[in-house]
């Protein structure tokens, strides 16, 4: 990953080290937000699955409670738990779509290093520096959601009672 | 050779520049005069590529492309260095990006103008910048070295320097396109004049033939306007008429 840093380019003046920071602290955070509600929701759905009862205890005189998988119950869609999800990841997509822009400007902000850039006989170098760090943050944003999308989905079929789950997911 | 044939630049129904045709051999030291929104800044910037343009623009034959760009470096009064960047990391860019470029004459000028090397560009006088874009175009290693005012801003100290040492360090193959204000300042230090007025060429004089015939860059420019020298006082003794 620091290779990978050192490698990436940004337009001069900008640090691209701390773009990449700043990326993976918006992954991080998405990732928290998309999961941490996820799970809320998942496991107020899944006690739903159950209900109580009080039953005696021999010999004592006192009673326990006791958890019971009520009959017929059947957990929530996975779709309908996994509203919002992505929520974090499309705001950090806009954001990287922002920063790409801003990046276009920094060539035309306190000076006009555009004529710069369009004098070189490298042509392409600009938009290498514009695109990179947004780009790559993208693909990030793209695989990381999917990431998160398959945990969930892991966490949906392994944690909810088998006969509870809706049809189509017992395949799974 | 520079070649411009009948460049026309349009901005919406206002002619920037019309039919402009100009050759600046190498190694010549061009002035291009003329008053504010004569289209000087829009002919540089039609050389350059930068704006789409009517006519053909060559270098040694050949039209400008990513092959031979590098031979022509630019400095503007607009400034086209990065802020956000110190000397040294703007000589280290240059390095790699372009093969030709001078590091000794980078350092002689930068040291000789006493620029912080270690300081961000942001950070310097408005003097200190326009020094500072000058010296890149210079170092660049271009043939053609284009000047857009870039001396708006500095002292008369300063651009005596800077006509001085630009005097002391140009090669003979080096060509320079100069455009500003300071007619008499350099007056000295071009060997051509081209005066340029409402987007068309309206003279071009060699400072030595002017010379022979006794007649200043001034006396020409003047004579080329049609300045009358008397307007100030007409204008001034027309006020103060109304005035009493």
């Amino acid at each position: 990953m620091r290779r990978l840093e050192g490698k990436m380019s940004a337009p001069p003046g900008v640090e691209a080290a701390r773009e990449w920071m700043w990326l993976r602290v918006g992954l991080l955070c998405s990732v928290l937000a998309g999961l941490g509600p996820f799970i809320m929701r998942f496991e107020y759905a899944r006690n739903d699955l159950f209900g109580h009862e009080m039953i005696p205890v021999a010999d004592t005189g006192k009673f326990e409670m006791r958890k019971f998988l009520r009959p017929d119950a059947v957990m929530t869609e996975f779709s309908d738990l996994m509203q919002g999800l992505f929520f974090g990841f499309i705001l950090l997509a806009v954001c990287l779509l922002g920063l790409l822009l801003w990046h276009y400007m920094t060539y035309r902000q306190g000076s006009m290093s555009i004529y710069l850039m369009r004098r070189l006989p490298d042509r392409t170098l600009i938009h290498r520096q514009c695109w990179t760090v947004p780009l790559l943050g993208l693909f990030l944003c793209a695989a990381t959601a999917l990431l998160l999308l398959g945990c969930c989905c892991l966490i949906y079929r392994y944690r909810t009672p088998e006969v509870c789950l809706p049809a189509g997911y017992r395949r799974f | 050779m520079l070649e411009l044939h009948d460049v026309s630049k349009s901005y919406g129904s206002k002619k920037a520049l019309n039919g402009v045709s100009l050759t600046i051999p190498r190694g010549q030291i061009v002035g291009l005069f003329g008053e504010n929104g004569a289209g000087k800044t829009t002919l540089m910037k039609c050389v350059l590529g930068f704006l789409k343009h009517k006519g053909t623009v060559t270098l040694d034959g050949q039209p400008i492309t990513t092959k031979n760009i590098e031979k022509l470096s630019f400095a503007t009064c607009e400034h086209s260095f990065f802020p956000g960047l110190t000397p040294e990391e703007h000589r280290d860019f240059y390095k790699a990006h372009f093969p030709t470029f001078r590091e000794k004459r980078f350092t002689a000028l930068t040291d000789f103008f006493e620029l912080p090397r270690n300081k961000k560009l942001k950070h310097f006088s408005t003097g200190q910048k326009n020094q500072f874009e000058v010296i890149m175009a210079l170092s660049q290693g271009a043939d053609y070295i284009l000047m857009d005012e870039p001396f708006a801003g500095n002292d008369i100290f300063n651009r005596e320097d800077f006509y001085r040492v630009l005097l002391g360090i140009l090669e003979p193959e080096e060509t320079v396109l100069l455009s500003t204000h300071l007619i008499e300042e350099v007056s000295n230090f071009v060997g051509r004049a081209v005066l340029i007025r409402q987007g068309e060429i309206v003279g071009d004089a060699d400072l030595s033939e002017l010379e022979d015939k006794g007649q200043t860059l001034m006396d020409y420019v003047k004579e080329t306007y049609h300045y009358r020298s008397d307007r100030v006082s007409r204008a001034l003794s027309q006020l103060t008429g109304d005035r009493e």
